[in-house]
């Protein structure tokens, strides 16, 4: 069984507690980052749209995501 | 979720026993004070959590909370005192530091302290960071032992607080605003981000804002950038920098003169708008009794405020009372916000006319004017819009106005403390039922308008002092709307300080924690300022741009070392409004000192009494604190600060719930009532829409100033609100084609944040957070790419320099530059040349402070080229 991750994105307002948290729980190295927020812009000035977008990373252990 | 009883962790013992534990405490990697659960396992902190039990944050903890053990445990903490051996001061250069003893560190304060206090105390200037709020108990009692008026808190109230801090206490007795979120429908923020990461009751709002969101409550975000607050919203509405009254006055003109949407009983009971004012824009006053007189149209007649109904009461029409010609101020109101039409507003803020007919229709449509409903079975008056505002918008020359316009919105239609409306954070508190204590509510005061019933500082909103030749080194008690002031740290202080006739000049600063040739304007201003003091003590975790300053350094033990018994009081700052539970929190100490730290709070009452005041500093405290017996502090007993937190817990939760419960149990809550948050309709106070006040005192202010060659611009003192642009908005010279503005980053927190390795590589990944922002389109026209290296300069040749991010969400002509970064200081190698620091672009002068309450005008018009490479 995969494990998934399910996030309201409307709740989520880009503050990194969810990379940090996954950080501070793992305890990894610099330039190590299992979870991330991405930013990611969509529109054209001035109708654009500001997303906020927590990952996996390819760099998170197989074993996390089972 | 257990917390742990835990045995006094400043035992000897905890580096050494096996323990695991987990801890109920408090963050304080901002001001919000949420609520935190810290995991300790041998001795070493390898976890913090948001606390589920507690109100503050329910369970909730952003980036930089969850990242708080990197600071902590930074190798670059300050662990012994230190004391400069170069006389020498100046930015970067070295001041030779050598360790010394805590006794030898603490015997040369003390004398210097002695000498100053015996010679004229006012001579001491005291600074505090507004990061950490625990401070704020104990620095104020120094004071106040000590004896000087001239306090300041670093960048904190220059930028965000003269403003937005006194109105909204003048308007909602509270220290901030916020929509209900549980009931609200539509919220207009301007410049805000009260829910989306920072400030005041930061994680409890973005919760409480994420089920807004998810519940369909509409916002609207005006701002120049669309970040944080702005992405979430339903509309973002990019405005040029700084015009933010533009658009709310136009949007108030709508409501009244167009649309005809006001709640008109609320104005006539709640507010100074049925008020009778003559030609000389004063209030038509009862030769007995002096009260302003309304008209009572029942009476067909004028009588004082306090004897006609307030149904009576015309808001409209002409009258002649005692052959005096007047109005209702909200008939002058009206009248006054005719010439504010979309149009107008468009051509100063740029939001098209017609966003702002339907934003306005919006608003007042959804207001639902005259709705009630029921909660917890109380029925209370409903209007569920809200317009709320903060730093961004009044942090300009217009700040008094700014805030007073947007605020009006609220005013208009009655959304002023009650269900879904704008609130004031806890403005009246029944207190703790068991004892009684914590019991405050707004009052009526002078001329019927609302006194606060708690207040953070001594300086309450209303009423204000008489203006007076000052005495004090910030001009504050002849400027008396203003709080925190520029010319501790100005260019022109030496010639403001003549011209006022100051009888002395400031010799020692007292600085706890605040990065100030950072926080306040740019770095040579504020370094004069500081090399000016004959001697500067620092109470600090690192050695920062200010320490270059310093003669002594000593070094503090950080929030997983101290002890605070009032986290999240008062009310009015730092605890979530709305429905919910009240909620008292502590900070414990989960760690022991590292090297020779100190908690500062016992470091103050060890100097105050080798310096002779200690008496003073504990009657402050019983003040302060309202202690009462038995718990009241003996004059000349030296206290450990644990104590004085265990008394305070026992005086307001009785003598089971000390410090010892609090450890243990960690949160104490108990129900709010609705006529706790709901107030509005059951304390009779009401709150200006006509700020006749200021007419007096612009009188009084300027035969004060105006023998003394300083004009003083009656524009900013009129008494209904206007558009007053920024010294931004007057620059025409050619190549500044960029309005740079500054944003709360929710990753950061004023200048401290850079240090932590885990907010600066989330920071480092960020597109934005260390980078200058600026609109794609814009950026392509100036020849800039993506990425590349960029020089910003301001009229007055101060510049700064980093990487260009082109982006689609900023307005085409705002440059926007997150929190307070650029470091330089060897001290905090983490952050050191990490980000762009904005502040380098601000003067610090009375040109650029608003002439009425002292906010900086934090925008800048700049010119940007490539680095290498010709402008443009």
């Amino acid at each position: 069984m995969r494990r998934g991750t399910v996030i309201d994105l409307k709740r989520c307002i880009g503050c990194y507690a969810y990379q940090l948290s996954c950080k501070a729980e793992h305890g990894t190295p610099p330039g190590v980052l299992f979870a991330r927020v991405l930013k990611h812009e969509e529109g054209q000035y001035p109708t654009v749209r500001q997303l906020f977008l927590p990952v996996w990373t390819p760099m998170a252990p197989r074993a996390l995501l089972r | 979720m257990i917390v742990q009883a835990e045995d006094k962790p400043s035992s000897a013992s905890v580096e050494k026993r096996h323990d695991d534990a987990w801890f109920a405490s408090t963050c304080a990697l901002c001001y919000g004070t949420c609520s935190t659960r810290v995991h300790r396992v041998d001795g070493v902190v390898v976890k913090i959590e948001g606390n589920p039990d507690s109100s503050i944050g329910k369970g909730r903890l952003c980036g930089k909370g969850v990242s708080g053990i990197m600071s902590h445990y930074d190798p670059n903490r300050l662990k012994r005192p230190l004391k400069r051996t170069n006389p020498k001061k100046g930015i970067g250069v070295d001041p030779g530091w050598k360790e010394i003893s805590w006794d030898e560190a603490l015997d040369e304060v003390a004398a210097v302290l002695k000498r100053v206090r015996a010679d004229d105390p006012r001579k001491m200037v005291i600074q505090r960071t507004t990061t950490l709020t625990s401070s704020y108990v104990p620095m104020v009692a120094f004071t106040s032992g000590f004896g000087t008026p001239n306090t300041s808190a670093s960048g904190g109230g220059l930028h965000c607080g003269n403003g937005a801090h006194m109105i909204s206490g003048a308007m909602h007795a509270s220290w901030s605003i916020v929509p209900d979120f549980e009931y609200c429908n539509y919220a207009v923020y301007f410049g805000a981000s009260k829910g989306h990461g920072a400030g005041h009751a930061s994680t409890s709002n973005m919760g409480l804002a994420a089920e807004a969101r998810s519940r369909g409550m509409k916002m609207v975000v005006v701002d120049p950038m669309c970040n944080f607050a702005a992405a979430k919203a339903s509309e973002w509405v990019p405005i040029r920098v700084g015009t933010d009254a533009a658009l709310a006055l136009a949007m108030c003109n709508m409501l009244v003169n167009e649309l005809g949407i006001i709640d008109g009983p609320y104005l006539q009971a709640r507010t100074n708008a049925p008020y009778l004012i003559g030609p000389d824009k004063l209030y038509v006053r009862d030769p007995d009794t002096n009260k302003p007189l309304v008209w009572d149209r029942s009476a067909g007649g004028a009588r004082p405020y306090t004897d006609a109904l307030a149904a009576d009461m015309a808001l409209e029409g002409e009258f002649e009372v005692r052959g005096i010609h007047c109005h209702p101020a909200f008939h002058l109101l009206k009248d006054h916000l005719q010439k504010f039409t979309p149009e107008w507003a468009e051509g100063i803020s740029t939001v098209p006319a017609a966003s702002i007919r339907r934003l306005s229709r919006e608003f007042g449509e959804e207001a639902r004017i005259g709705s009630t409903i029921v909660i917890d079975g109380v029925t209370v008056p409903y209007r569920p819009v809200a317009a709320i505002t903060f730093r961004g918008a009044q942090g300009h020359l217009n700040s008094v106005y700014n805030y007073i316009a947007i605020d009006l919105l609220n005013q208009l239609v009655g959304a002023a403390d009650v269900a879904g409306s704008c609130l004031g954070f806890n403005p009246a508190c029944s207190g703790y039922p068991e004892t009684g204590r914590l019991r405050y509510s707004p009052t009526p005061g002078e001329d019927g308008l609302m006194v606060t019933g708690i207040w953070m500082t001594r300086h309450i909103p209303y009423p204000l002092a008489e203006p007076r030749l000052p005495q004090t080194a910030g001009l504050g008690d002849l400027f008396v709307m203003g709080r925190t002031s520029p010319f501790l740290s100005s260019s022109d202080q030496e010639e403001m300080w003549q011209k006022f006739e100051l009888p002395y000049r400031p010799e020692v600063l007292f600085n706890f924690g605040s990065n100030l040739v950072m926080a306040i304007g740019n770095k040579d201003t504020v370094a004069a300022a500081l090399a000016r003091y004959r001697f500067v003590i620092s109470i600090d975790l690192f050695l920062n741009e200010t320490s270059d300053f310093a003669d002594i350094v000593l070094p503090d033990c950080d929030y997983l070392q101290s002890v605070d018994s009032r986290p999240n009081f008062p009310f009015i700052f730092n605890h979530p409004a709305g429905m919910g539970d009240w909620c008292w929190t502590v900070r414990q100490p989960v760690l022991e000192a590292q090297g020779e730290q100190r908690p500062h709070a016992d470091v103050l009452m060890e100097i105050a009494e080798r310096a002779g005041f200690l008496p003073d500093m504990n009657m402050a405290l019983n003040a302060q604190l309202n202690l009462e017996a038995p718990y009241r502090l003996a004059p000349d007993r030296r206290y450990r600060w644990e104590d004085i937190c265990d008394a305070e817990l026992k005086n307001n939760f009785g003598p089971e719930r000390g410090l010892a419960w609090f450890k243990q149990n960690g949160v104490l809550k108990w129900p709010k009532k609705p006529q706790e948050v709901y107030w509005r309709p059951y304390i009779d106070v009401r709150v200006p829409i006509y700020w006749e006040n200021l007419v007096r005192i612009y009188d009084k202010t300027t035969a004060i100033t105006g023998p003394r060659g300083l004009a003083v611009p009656r524009r900013y003192y009129e008494p209904m609100p206007d558009f007053n642009p920024c010294v931004s908005h007057q620059c025409k010279t050619k190549d500044f084609d960029f309005y740079a503005f500054y944003y709360r980053d929710s990753v950061h927190t004023n200048s401290y944040t850079m240090e932590n390795a885990w907010l600066d590589e989330a920071a480092r990944l960020d597109p934005y957070s260390y980078a200058i922002v600026i609109n794609r389109a814009t950026g392509k026209r100036h020849g800039l790419a993506d990425g590349e290296a960029i020089r910003v300069e301001t009229e007055h040749g101060r510049h700064v320099e980093g990487r260009v991010c082109l982006s689609e969400a900023i307005h085409p002509e705002g440059l926007g530059i997150a929190a307070c970064a650029g470091h330089w200081a060897e001290g905090m190698p983490m952050a050191k040349g990490k980000g762009v620091f904005f502040n380098e672009f601000l003067e610090l002068d009375w040109n650029h402070v608003s002439p009425i309450n002292f906010n900086l005008d934090i925008c800048a018009k700049v010119k940007v080229g490539r680095i290498g490479g010709a402008a443009r």
